[in-house]
């Protein structure tokens, strides 16, 4: 029997190879290692925590009952291969959901209590930079986050969105432009190169 | 500063807010919830199995069960009844009834 610390330094793939013999231990490790992140690429998919978080678990669920959906001989890196269930999973949600739920950023800030004005000023910037960026067309969306939020190569993200690389590449394109415009026309990023309301700097 | 840079700056500044719940806990626990249940349903169906198995490897011949039938038919008739105070045909009938009932008139 392998003991604890092993399992713990298994690689992804390894622990793949585990899952698809029973091992809920090994499924344990996996969900540990990587329910955070994968929470934050589905949020930044739907932007609702409650929605991140059921694709999260419906993915990770959808891989414990069938593991043989995961195919090492392809070479794949588990987490490369995992984006692509978690997006999918996010883009079918999203589909089926009513158009109207925007992001949930002021439902949250309006909970806490303390520093309430200066957390809600932030708020609002961040609830227009989320709506700003679910403006965009599903798929420009989906290869920003791939790219510039989970720090894929663009041939992963390729091959996730189902595209050749100068596709991609056009697609990024159309979304940072269709983001500056939008930005700009919500006042948070301005014409003459400087950004931000009431000269504040984010980061 | 560019436009490019700016907008950058400005998605980095984008944040995910925690997850609201211990969502690894939950998806570890349904994942071993599914587990348990399968291996009930994989247990339910082992047991079924083997008690097919068994049946069916149970060779007992038609006739062989037919005539079981009959004696012990016969055997409760007669100790149900005092057929001394009964009529042959009565009896008689009774015998092919039972008979035939269980199966074994094609053998009569």
């Amino acid at each position: 029997m392998t003991s604890m610390p092993d399992i713990e330094n298994e690689t992804d793939e390894g622990l793949m190879t585990r899952v698809q013999n029973a091992e809920h231990e090994a499924f344990a490790v996996l969900v540990r290692r990587h329910t955070r992140m994968f929470y934050a690429a589905a949020y930044r998919v739907c932007s609702h925590q409650d929605l991140a978080e059921d694709i999260v678990q419906e993915a990770f669920l959808k891989l414990w009952r069938n593991p043989a959906l995961w195919d090492n001989a392809r070479g794949a890196k588990f987490t490369t291969w995992f984006y692509r269930v978690v997006t999918n999973q996010a883009i079918d949600v999203l589909r089926k959901q009513k158009p109207t739920k925007g992001s949930d950023v002021l439902e949250r800030i309006m909970d806490d209590k303390d520093d309430q004005q200066a957390q809600m000023e932030q708020a609002q910037e961040q609830d227009m930079l989320e709506n700003a960026i679910q403006s965009l067309p599903e798929r420009q969306r989906i290869a920003l986050n791939l790219c510039f939020y989970e720090g894929l190569s663009n041939k992963d993200a390729a091959d996730i969105l189902g595209v050749g690389l100068k596709a991609l590449e056009s697609l990024l394109m159309r979304a940072k432009a269709g983001l500056k415009d939008e930005l700009k026309r919500q006042g948070l990023l301005q014409d003459d190169n400087t950004y931000g309301k009431k000269g504040q700097s984010y980061g | 500063m560019d436009d490019n840079k700016a907008l950058d700056d400005l998605l980095n500044a984008r944040r995910t807010p925690q997850m609201r719940s211990n969502l690894e806990y939950r998806i570890i626990e349904e994942a071993r919830n599914y587990s348990l249940t399968t291996a009930n349903h994989r247990g339910a169906a082992k047991r079924r199995s083997f008690f097919a198995l068994i049946w069916d490897g149970l060779l007992i011949p038609a006739p062989a069960v037919s005539l079981a039938a009959v004696l012990l038919i016969g055997a409760w008739v007669g100790l149900s009844f005092d057929v001394s105070q009964m009529a042959v045909q009565d009896i008689e009938s009774m015998y092919f009834n039972a008979s035939e009932m269980a199966g074994y008139g094609e053998f009569l």
